[in-house]
């Protein structure tokens, strides 16, 4: 080396190994920001707080309803034709869950039968927690 | 060649190693629903706390619930509205004192004696009805403002014949901010406490990004607008659409007129913001019992970021909200 030092990227290898780093990290970066999943698939969880609690994870939506029993009795969750979900019939004395409607984010609550659905949604928009 | 290898090649290696660090996945947060005090409770605490500190944590809402619940037997609540009396020392005390300064705060729109109008439309039988005139001006005149029915000696509390208290409208944020004192003692950095929507969080989450919420929009089930925040804050809203009857077809909202004794039909959801999680809880419920034209005046005057969705789908927004508030629906 004679004490010389080289000028940097000098040769061929050098400049394929820094550009083959390059796109190494672009590609990451790019699947780090923006290859998550969009859009919400039906995918859910159904929480049935029963002794001992239930847990049931869905990654899709279901081509028939789902009838669980929780603590009043049955209750019967529905995905549409959009991949929304709802709670379309509880043996709940209130309803409150079945009014509740379709949803694709908020969860879907229904105390008295001890049945929780949680969309497992992600439209790019993750939240913490949502008040209602 | 040499010089590449030697010295720039252990930088970039060093840098990807950085990166790996930065961007790693953050331990989950211990996160657990319990359903309590009639509704579902969630709890996420990022690691650093004590391993049993959520559990003790949930024990505080049964505590409160213990004491505060007004359908369940034994509690001091349903001690004071079935004997009408309360000793002065009372493991309740506190919650009817903080219920006493947020009616006098409000104008008597927190009103916690409007349980016997809410007897009366049937909330809590769940067979709903429509009280006639002179009913709902008897129990205006004889059993409702909470300053005229619950007395303070040093005897104790003193409720008025045919009165009750509910005290729903409170015991919960009450309940949140007794849960954050406890996981903050425990060494939590940083959590998240949901009582059915009235949520409380403080701290930095692991990956550093703000706390989002959503406001959830009753219409359609989607969010009526987000809140992003790296500090502390309480966040409540009040709706007519969870808790209602509905009588001859016609949906009646469980939060009373003070005034005229009926329910209200102004918003469809009010939200509000404040620093803590009581305070937000009682003045979403009293903001809500307010006409819009008093509502939009009283959180200017008290600088407090509120957002409102009208019955009729107009969406209003105070001053102070409009840095609180974002991604906020025009209609």
């Amino acid at each position: 080396m004679n004490g010389e030092v080289p000028p940097l990227f000098s040769g061929k290898t050098d400049w394929l190994i820094m550009i083959g780093l390059l796109l190494v990290s672009l590609v990451a970066w790019a699947g780090h920001n923006y290859m998550q999943p969009a859009g919400f698939s039906g995918a859910c969880t159904v929480r049935i707080f029963t002794e001992p609690p239930q847990k049931l994870v869905f990654t899709g939506p279901q081509p028939q309803p789902l009838t669980v029993v929780g603590k009043t009795g049955a209750a019967t969750i529905e995905w549409g034709t959009d991949g929304r979900i709802r709670i379309a019939s509880s043996t709940c004395p209130c309803k409150t869950c079945v009014n509740m409607g379709w949803t694709d984010s908020s969860s879907l609550v229904c105390v008295p039968n001890g049945i929780i659905v949680e969309p497992a949604a992600d439209t790019g928009s993750k939240v913490d927690a949502v008040t209602r | 060649m040499y010089y590449f290898r030697s010295r720039v090649l252990p930088v970039i290696a060093l840098l990807f190693i950085l990166l790996a660090i930065y961007f790693r996945t953050p331990e989950p947060p211990h996160e657990e629903s319990r359903i309590m005090m009639d509704t579902v409770i969630t709890i996420r605490a990022f690691p650093g706390g004590e391993t049993n500190a959520v559990s003790r944590a949930f024990a505080v809402f049964e505590a409160v619930e213990s004491e505060a619940s007004f359908y369940r037997a034994g509690t001091e609540l349903v001690r004071l509205n079935q004997t009408g009396s309360l000793p002065a020392v009372s493991s309740l005390t506190p919650l009817l004192q903080i219920a006493a300064d947020y009616f006098k705060l409000s104008d008597g729109y927190f009103d916690p004696s409007f349980a016997c109008l809410q007897k009366a439309y049937g909330f809590y039988s769940n067979a709903g009805r429509l009280p006639g005139q002179d009913e709902i001006d008897n129990l205006l005149k004889n059993h409702c403002g909470f300053d005229r029915v619950l007395a303070r000696s040093e005897q104790g509390f003193t409720l008025a014949s045919g009165s009750l208290i509910d005290l729903g409208g409170i015991a919960g944020g009450y309940a949140i901010e007794k849960a954050a004192r406890v996981l903050r003692e425990a060494g939590c950095k940083a959590f998240l406490i949901d009582d059915a929507g009235d949520i409380w969080f403080e701290g930095q989450k692991p990956d550093k990004t703000a706390w989002r919420i959503a406001v959830r929009d009753p219409r359609d089930n989607g969010s009526l607008a987000f809140i992003e925040s790296r500090s502390p804050l309480a966040i409540s809203t009040s709706g007519d659409y969870e808790r209602f009857i509905t009588v001859d077809g016609v949906r009646y909202g469980h939060i009373m007129n003070p005034r005229s004794g009926r329910p209200v039909d102004y918003y469809s959801s009010v939200t509000i913001i404040a620093s803590e999680p009581v305070a937000a809880d009682a003045l979403s419920t009293a903001v809500f019992a307010m006409p819009p034209d008093i509502a939009f005046s009283w959180v200017e005057e008290r600088n407090l970021p509120a957002l409102f969705l009208t019955s009729t789908g107009t969406i209003h927004l105070s001053t102070a909200g409009r840095q609180f508030f974002s991604q906020v629906k025009t209609q």
